[in-house]
């Protein structure tokens, strides 16, 4: 056989082995990532009960809900009213689940008596009553709420709402503050003369991401508390600018230094100024790092929980994650809230992220230099 | 200087002045603290004078033996971000950059997924697969025939590093991944298209051509691997449990966090922590100015 | 692209507004306002702070001139921000605070712990079951409870009954077990022995007091009135070794951890179980908890009659005024009279019920009829059982590692008694 044939085929099968090996890794990869993330969301569906029986079984109690029993309760210490009894003062009958955490006063319904058939409206506390027994519009309320129960419990308990807010503002500003600032500075020290100055800065800089955070969180407090910026979103978000700006500027710098020169100083020649230099060329030309260092820093001020654990003193200004480590107490974790919690503050980290992720792999050099 | 060059000095400072100041506001005063906390004995507990003691916190750091096992943990743990991740993360990125496998979007997200998983999740479905006569040891019971088999890498100094090199490689290649994502992207094809058409194969392609065009790329995951390896402390911490296997596995981080916050023995312990941390950094610069060095090296005899 | 740019900018600029109405703390109370400036310990997602939410809110609003302006934090969080408060001199009147090294150091640090004998009722307070904390009988907060017990055998009295045995009396008696256990498939005793504290708090604590018929010797040790490679120490600690050849404890029970410990004894796939008395609120299945009796260790071979059925307990944490606080006349009297709301018999009822303390430190308590029969059986063993030392809350930093990584150690077949014991003393003494 000729020559030239056999090394085709040679080069063939290689290639056959080396995609097949890719293939392998890459499903290998994806099968580990999506265990641990449904596991965490079916998971997120199972009652605390369930979840100590086994971790691993699929939800069952949470749907099956129809035959579940509930005890008419009294008004008790611990019984927290979901409204205002001086504002609301139609009577109510207070049930509690007698099968999902029964006696902790978690799983509780604040059924108006005037909804109720007589029968039911009659209960003393001590009497039990099915959900099935329910009218159906109760039913179908009271079956919703066992459902989501993790969910409604995480959202309300865990105050996630205005923390769902916050961990939105402290994301989106520091995030563009990162990016833009990070472009600035990275756009000087890799392209413009200075290059002695522009060696200390870029190590002056780096030197901020070899901190940890347990080093600085007390000095750092101390420092912020006599600024008066403590336990303030101000002082949060800049916080989380200075320590994202570190990793932005090292990977900006460098992608940018590797850009050709040739079409900055054309527009130079072209009479443009730095400034619409900037605008008009650099930024385009820096997308695919852009986007990369801003899902980066995004990613990781959406899940920071130790720095706005210690500034963050009150319900105001504390993020996501503060909302997710506080379903741990003295007398064990909350798993399924805390799951809840969870898919709440992850799901639309990821949602963002699978928006933007093509955009890391366009091409701009190719496009630049052709047009 | 003539009026060009000041007026050029004036838009470069412009450029880097906001930036810069907010950071030098934010990470001085805590750098500065922290360096002079450890040559003192000071307590911020308990206030009172900052006594001069020299370098006694960072002799006492070096006589400890957890320290030195610390550091070994903590090298382990570079040279499988350094060798691991980097290598790894980088052929991925080529692969999906030249479109060598279909659904490349979808691969590229799962790799980097991991990122998104708390230490939370991670921590407790580790700790539940690999619990006494769990999903693993069960496994090992079916394949071994021994029905008393575990899981007990985690509890022994010498092999607990391999599930977390394994677990670590999963984590945070997909960082590297993408970072040499953006940085192919500027890189001129027309270059590739013409290995190509001179018979080039795909791997001769990699590392003829593409690895010495990002070798600057190389150099900057591998500063932000050192330092990351260094300060890490989340997923090592999430997967261990405390006593022998968070031992076991202790880097530097978790042992300054252990005897810095939780040493109620050592009246000194926040200068000590301090003085900890500054040797973390110390430790990082020098590994990130050889892992420079060595990259100029090799650069120098690769020169098109 | 430019679009996208726009609605950016939008969406930037909304969130500056948001950003500039950052939390404002309420500047300066009315003149006549006490203003008690506290940290409080829980969370709203947990029953610590809810309760605390609500008796605040109820209080303020039945003393309208005293104002709780009190921070709620959890965990590691609350540490940190007890350290940096008290760094930056912004020392609060009343905290959640300890006697014991976690709790009570940092305060101890500053010199900011405060004597409160004078102020308790000893009409209200049973003072008996108040520990002394301070070198001189001091007391440093009021304790939400008796002391917590640490060293729990919980059994499973029908699933003992089942194999035909019945509440042990001593060890020998569970060893008894082992056979039919196995024949089972059961585990005699689950420990989560993955936890290295577990072996220090719930089970070390109390063999050394027994052995040693000195309730004190862990306190005494640390003080260096005695070694802990004393023998023993080191037979305390080979019992370890006992258990597991005895079949009473299995070795991978080192895989074990705290949620799949208590998961075992809920799924009735063990015996007994070692644990704190605070996990007993959380045996998820009613039948098993209705059925489980808390009990100390039976009579173990070699104890001495002195601490006969003993347990190891640690000083509960509970609210106390600081020096700060206390100092100041308007504020002591302002959060005393807050504490006397926090403690009273109803909120110290609920308590109970929701397993936050063992047993009330107040004089004539009234145990309801309706409280969980596993949580009068708490109440019971406080009031039965004598209190001996806790070891980590007098040993701490690397000795107290060594300790609890060695007993880990040893349950694998790693080190031996004698060398852990070696090693935590010359850990201690350096």
């Amino acid at each position: 056989m000729a020559p030239g044939v056999v090394a085709g085929e040679e080069r063939a099968r290689r290639g056959l082995i080396g995609k097949t090996i890719s293939y392998i890794v890459f499903t290998a990869w994806a099968l580990i990532t999506v265990l641990p993330l449904l596991w965490m969301l079916y998971s997120s569906f199972k009652s605390n009960d369930e979840l100590i029986r086994d971790i691993f079984a699929l939800p069952h109690d949470l749907f099956a809900n129809r035959d579940d029993e509930y005890l008419v309760i009294p008004p008790a210490l611990n019984v927290i009213l979901p409204y205002d009894p001086e504002v609301d003062t139609r009577e109510r009958l207070i049930i509690e689940s007698a099968t999902i955490s029964p006696g902790r006063r978690l799983m509780l319904h604040f059924l108006l008596k005037e909804e109720l058939p007589p029968e039911l409206a009659r209960l003393d506390p001590g009497d039990t009553l099915k959900v099935s027994q329910l009218p159906l519009r109760l039913r179908v309320k009271v079956g919703w709420a066992t459902i989501w129960f993790n969910y409604l419990a995480a959202w309300t308990r865990g105050g996630l709402g205005l923390k769902f807010v916050n961990s939105i503002i402290y994301t989106a500003v520091s995030t563009f503050l990162i990016a833009f600032l990070g472009l600035m500075i990275s756009f000087a020290l890799g392209k413009m003369p200075f290059r002695r100055l522009s060696t200390i800065f870029l190590a002056l800089i780096g030197l901020g991401y070899l901190l940890s955070i347990q080093s600085v969180i007390i000095p750092l407090f101390l420092m912020l508390s006599s600024a008066r910026l403590t336990d303030t979103r101000l002082g949060i978000i800049v916080v989380y600018t200075a320590f994202g700006l570190p990793l932005a500027v090292l990977l900006m710098t460098q992608f940018i230094r590797g850009l050709p020169d040739s079409l900055i100083e054309s527009a130079y020649m072209d009479g443009a100024s730095v400034f619409r230099t900037f605008t008009a060329i650099m930024i385009p030309m820096s997308t695919p790092v852009l986007i990369t260092v801003s899902i980066i820093s995004a990613l990781g001020i959406w899940n920071e929980f130790l720095l706005v654990l210690v500034l963050a003193s009150s319900e105001a200004t504390k993020s996501l994650p503060a909302g997710v480590y506080s379903f741990t107490s003295l007398m064990g974790t909350q798993l399924g809230w805390q799951l809840a919690a969870l898919v709440i503050a992850t799901v639309p980290a990821m949602a963002v992220y699978l928006s933007f992720n093509k955009s890391i792999t366009k091409g701009v050099v190719a496009g630049a230099l052709k047009g | 200087m003539n009026k060009r060059d000041s007026r050029a000095l004036r838009t470069y400072l412009l450029f880097v002045l906001p930036g810069l100041l907010i950071y030098l506001f934010i990470v001085a005063y805590p750098v500065v603290y922290s360096v002079w906390l450890s040559i003192t004995d000071f307590n911020p507990n308990r206030g009172g004078a900052w006594n001069f003691v020299g370098l006694l916190q960072y002799r006492t750091m070096v006589e400890d033996p957890y320290f030195r096992h610390a550091l070994k943990n903590n090298l382990i743990v570079v040279a499988v971000s350094v060798f691991g991740q980097i290598p790894i993360g980088f052929a991925l990125a080529y692969i999906l950059f030249r479109k060598l496998i279909r659904a490349g979007a979808f691969y590229q997200s799962m790799v980097f997924f991991p990122h998104f998983l708390s230490t939370i999740v991670i921590g407790t479905m580790w700790k539940r697969l690999f619990q006494a006569d769990g999903p693993v040891a069960r496994l090992l019971q079916l394949l071994s025939g021994d029905p008393s088999a575990q899981f007990d890498l985690m509890l022994k100094a010498n092999t607990v590093m391999y599930p977390i090199g394994f677990a670590l490689i999963w984590m945070y290649t997909g960082l590297y991944m993408i970072i040499f994502l953006a940085n192919l992207q500027k890189l001129d094809t027309n270059m590739i298209e013409a290995a190509k058409i001179d018979g080039a194969s795909e791997p001769q392609i990699f590392f003829r051509v593409i690895v010495p065009l990002l070798s600057g790329t190389v150099l900057v995951c591998t500063t932000l691997a050192v330092a990351g390896s260094l300060r890490g402390f989340d997923l090592i911490f999430s997967m261990t449990t405390q006593g022998l296997q968070r031992m076991n596995a202790e880097v530097l981080a978790i042992f300054m966090y252990r005897t810095a916050f939780q040493d109620y023995r050592n009246p000194m312990r926040f200068a000590y922590g301090a003085a900890i941390s500054n040797i973390i950094v110390v430790i990082s610069v020098a590994l990130i100015l050889l892992s420079n060095y060595i990259g100029r090296r090799l650069r120098a005899g690769e020169e098109y | 692209m430019k679009k996208a740019t726009a609605i950016l900018a939008v969406l930037l600029l909304c969130s500056a507004a948001l950003v500039f109405a950052g939390a404002q703390k309420e500047s300066g109370a009315a003149p006549s306002v006490v203003v008690v400036k506290t940290m409080a310990y829980g969370d709203q997602s947990n029953p610590e702070g809810v309760n605390w939410l609500r008796i605040v809110d109820y209080f303020e609003k039945a003393n309208p001139n005293i104002d709780i302006d009190f921070e709620l934090l959890y965990d590691e969080a609350y540490h940190q921000k007890v350290v940096a408060r008290l760094a930056a001199g912004d020392i609060p009147h009343l905290a959640y605070m300890g006697a014991d090294a976690r709790w009570g150091l940092p305060w101890q640090e500053a010199g900011q712990q405060f004597d409160h004998r004078p102020l308790l009722d000893p009409n209200y307070y049973d003072l008996s079951l108040i520990p002394e904390m301070g070198p001189n009988g001091e007391i440093w907060e009021i304790p939400l409870g008796t002391s917590n017990i640490t060293t729990v055998l919980y059994m499973n009295e029908n699933l003992v009954k089942s194999l035909g045995f019945s509440a042990p009396k001593t060890y020998q008696d569970m060893v008894a077990m082992a056979p039919a256990a196995k024949a089972r498939g059961l585990d005699v005793v689950s420990i989560d022995g993955a936890d290295g504290w577990a072996w220090g708090s719930c089970l070390m604590s109390m063999v050394i007091a027994r052995l040693s018929g000195d309730p004190h010797w862990v306190s005494k040790a640390v003080a260096g009135e005695r070694k802990f490679s004393d023998a023993v120490f080191v037979d305390s600690l080979a019992f370890i070794t006992t258990m597991i050849k005895d079949g009473v404890i299995l070795p991978k029970s080192v895989l074990v951890d705290y949620g799949a410990n208590l998961s075992n004894y809920s799924n009735e796939k063990a015996l007994f179980m070692v644990q704190g008395q605070w996990i007993a609120g959380s045996i998820e299945n009613p039948e098993v908890a209705n059925n489980t009796l808390m009990m100390a260790w039976p009579k173990l071979p070699g104890e001495k009659p002195a601490t006969a059925g003993s347990v190891a307990a640690a000083i509960q944490v509970g609210y106390g005024l600081t020096k700060a606080g206390g100092s100041n006349p308007a504020v002591r009297d302002a959060a005393m009279k807050f504490l006397s709301v926090f403690f009273s018999h109803e909120e110290t009822t609920q308590r109970l019920r929701d397993g936050a303390i063992v047993a009330p430190i107040l004089k004539d308590f009234q145990v309801p009829e309706d409280l969980p029969r596993i949580v009068k059986q708490k109440v019971v063993l406080a009031q039965s059982a004598m209190n001996t030392d806790v070891i980590d809350a007098f040993l701490s930093g690397a000795p107290n590692d060594a300790l609890n990584s060695g007993m880990q150690k040893i349950a694998s077949g790693q080190a031996t008694a004698r060398e852990v014991a070696d090693q935590v003393e010359s850990l201690l003494r350096k």
